[in-house]
């Protein structure tokens, strides 16, 4: 039975997921993300490595490529202006006070969260690029940059290539700044690790059902798939950015070692205020480890599956409406640990387990938007340990949100959590607490959000 | 649940694989499948536009042989629309597309474009039409006020829909437009086109002897969205509620905005419906009408785009006694 304590307290087990870049980090603070397989360090900006070269290979493909002759249309001037990208920037200040087991838990003081700058712009008619900087106390990261190829692919398809938060649920793109909750819901923060991100390829298709509904479709490969969390608080909170890690050993990466994900969604408008999407997602994420020695490779296997349904009722002219929204996951990993079979020094009987968890946890969201300026609503999530489903936590909780203006917004924040897992030293302890949260966010520039897939 | 598994029982390569190819061809499938995707009547020019003004201008010019969808119902905010399934299907079928410019639409429009992959109506493309090409945009910001920020719209103020005379060079624009996707149709165009000018500069002579005796009146709007309307008629803006976009003001703001209102003799409180209260404090102490209009024509309004302004100008003229 894996526990998550156990590959920390045993001497004669090793947590082989240490051994991938994927594995938390030797530290001294307490990481509750080592049960996120996923979780990985974003990466600082001197450790970019191959992820980058993907990256600078996938920017760099579209020039390569050159205008294709039906869409040289543009006037130079124009082509050149379109080159310009807008920019936009956000701040994300949060201050939390919470009860003397909250404190213990990180819930204390200012967190100057992210300070993210966006670019966007156009190489042509057909070639879209996005960045996203996130620079935070710790460390400056590379959110996302990527390419959207648009009427280049036959039919509705269009194409995605570099480094972005994958397609999965409805919580996954949307960058901390943009949630509805001050902390994205544990469920996601404990089986993505926050947001997923990866560098690859994203196949994209939509098509009308009717006039008022449309289904789409995604599906993507990528490689080094990480969960990135910003949290303050939560089971992925913690996370300190830009430690020193070492180069763990892995083998090399194959085709096999990457990572797919799969989205559809079907979006439905009832009139001109309603809308509801059911959506379906589909990650599996597995890892080539070293098994008994380096001669032994084995496959890790990680999936989650996801089910979210958002119901959206929007008078447009009074901005007054409902927002609900759930999201229920199933998370299936694989642990693979070295057992000495109580003999450390001999290897000879050493052996190699591999194990399967599987669990599953849900949130859900419901705000009553009152004016333009002024949004209520109350969430929960509920979800058992990703490494062990016989443990599980909650939390409820309930924010008011004052949109000052177009670039400021404020949020109140009041969470209960019940069974919230911490790790101290290699030990794992649960808290109980109460955290009250402010929000700052500020937004300047230009900042476009794509269609609410 | 928690069990135990042998490695090679599983072939997780062999499963993935099929999941990609799977969805591949569902994709694949669907894109020639659909029967939503099937039939679809070309014989009239699909127009899609922006805000329900240049709908009634499409409708004025194409007749019959347009299929004009307008994306907005008339009282939105045209800057926060939120992108939803069936604008995204509209512009997906849309051989024309008419836009307001101006960066009216620039929060919301792009991403849909995106989305929508329809190349005939792509910027530079044909089927892509910013009407405010031609018409001479008020309150562009100078440098210094763009560089102070909370300016929305560094072209300047988009609302031109309320001012008819700007409107008759929009409506060449989207004859234009039509032209350019139905050459075929040039003569009926025109000859609509003709009727339609002919009928609004009557209307812009009636509106402007309505309002004349209101000239030099002030004003205070709610935004930055009546500047072509007092240009038009020749009335005075003399301030705004709110302090930045989408700001409602503080009270010291208010209190200044009611002392305002006494002191320049403001004659209207112009505002959106939904901002209307707020409005009624401003006018305390003083003569001035609240007005709660929508800076654009409804969906169904009552004779198209002249009905609208039709409305505008017996509100102003009948709040006020001129």
């Amino acid at each position: 039975m894996p526990g998550r304590s156990v590959s920390h307290t045993s001497p004669c087990m090793t947590p082989i997921l240490d051994r991938t870049p994927f594995a938390p980090r030797p530290s001294d603070r307490p990481i509750r993300l080592e049960r996120i397989s996923w979780k990985a360090d974003p990466m600082p900006l001197n450790r970019f490595g191959y992820g980058l070269r993907l990256v600078l290979a996938a920017l760099l493909l579209p020039a390569l490529l050159g205008p294709l002759p039906a869409q040289s249309d543009l006037a130079g001037s124009e082509r050149r202006s379109a080159l310009a990208p807008d920019i936009s920037v956000a701040g994300d200040l949060v201050f939390s006070w919470s009860d003397e087991e909250g404190r213990a838990a990180g819930a204390d003081g200012f967190d100057l969260r992210a300070v993210e700058v966006g670019l966007y712009g156009s190489l042509d008619s057909r070639f879209d690029y996005t960045s996203v900087i996130h620079f935070s106390s710790e460390e400056v990261e590379l959110e996302e940059a990527y390419i959207d190829a648009r009427d280049w692919l036959p039919g509705r398809m269009t194409l995605r290539g570099g480094r972005f938060n994958l397609d999965f649920g409805k919580q996954n793109r949307i960058h901390d700044h943009d949630l509805l909750t001050i902390e994205r819901p544990s469920v996601l923060q404990e089986y993505l690790g926050g947001s997923l991100r990866g560098t690859g390829l994203e196949l994209q298709w939509w098509s009308p059902l009717s006039d008022d509904s449309v289904i789409r479709i995604s599906a993507a490969l990528v490689e080094g798939v990480e969960g990135d969390s910003h949290a303050v608080l939560g089971p992925a909170a913690g996370h300190e950015h830009g430690e020193d890690e070492d180069e763990e050993e892995r083998p090399v990466r194959d085709f096999d070692d990457f990572s797919i994900n799969l989205r559809a969604v079907a979006s439905i408008d009832f009139a001109d205020e309603s809308t509801l999407q059911l959506g379906g997602s589909y990650l599996l994420a597995p890892e080539n480890v070293f098994g008994l020695d380096e001669d032994d490779e084995r496959e890790l296997d990680r999936g989650v599956a996801g089910l979210d349904l958002t119901y959206t009722r929007l008078d447009e002219s009074t901005r007054r409406g409902i927002f609900l929204q759930g999201e229920w996951l199933i998370g299936d990993r694989d642990f693979g640990e070295l057992d000495d079979n109580g003999t450390p020094g001999d290897d000879l009987d050493d052996s190699f387990l591999v194990t399967n968890a599987r669990s599953q946890g849900y949130h859900a969201l419901a705000e009553w938007r009152a004016s333009r300026d002024w949004a209520f609503g109350v969430s929960g999530s509920s979800y058992e340990h990703a490494e062990d489903s016989d443990e599980d936590s909650w939390d409820l909780g309930a924010h008011v949100t004052w949109n000052a203006s177009e670039s400021h917004q404020l949020r109140l924040g009041i969470r209960k959590y019940a069974d919230l897992a911490q790790e101290e030293e290699g030990v794992e302890t649960t808290s109980d607490f109460v955290a009250v949260q402010l929000q700052w966010t500020m937004v300047f520039g230009r900042h476009v959000h794509g269609v609410d897939w | 649940m928690t069990g135990s598994k042998t490695k090679g029982d599983l072939r997780p390569s062999i499963r993935r694989r099929s999941l990609l190819g799977g969805a591949f061809g569902l994709a694949v499938a669907l894109s020639f499948g659909l029967p939503a995707e099937v039939a679809h009547a070309r014989e009239r020019v699909e127009v899609v536009c922006t805000i329900p003004d240049l709908a009634h201008l499409a409708k004025e010019i194409g007749g019959d042989a347009v299929r004009v969808t307008a994306l907005t119902s008339g009282n939105e905010d045209f800057h926060a629309v939120r992108p939803r399934p069936r604008l995204l299907v509209a512009l997906s079928r849309a051989e024309l597309l008419l836009t307001v410019g101006l960066d009216l639409e620039h929060s919301w429009l792009p991403p849909l474009l995106q989305s929508a992959s329809n190349e005939a109506i792509q910027p530079g493309r044909p089927g892509h039409v910013d009407v405010s090409s031609g018409i001479e945009a008020l309150e562009v910001p100078c440098e210094s006020e763009a560089r102070a920020g909370g300016h929305l719209h560094m072209k300047g103020n988009p609302h031109y829909n309320l001012s008819p005379s700007r409107m008759r060079i929009a409506s060449a624009n989207v004859l234009g437009g039509l032209l350019a996707v139905r050459p075929e149709s040039r003569s009926m165009f025109e000859e609509r086109h003709r009727d339609f000018c002919r009928r609004l500069d009557a209307k812009i002579e009636e509106w402007t002897l309505r309002m004349a005796p209101a000239r030099g009146a002030a004003l205070i709007e709610d935004h930055k969205t009546w500047a072509y309307f007092a240009d038009e008629f020749d009335l005075r803006i003399v301030g705004e509620i709110e302090p930045k976009p989408g700001a409602d003001p503080s009270p010291r703001q208010l209190a200044r905005l009611i002392e305002l209102s006494v002191r320049e003799e403001v004659r209207w409180v112009v505002c959106r419906p939904e901002l209307e209260i707020l409005a009624r404090k401003i006018t305390r102490g003083s003569e001035a009408r609240v007005l709660a209009l929508d800076a654009a024509s409804r969906r169904d309004e009552k004779g198209g785009y002249i009905g609208f302004i039709d409305r505008i100008v017996e509100a102003f003229v009948g709040s006020a006694g001129t």
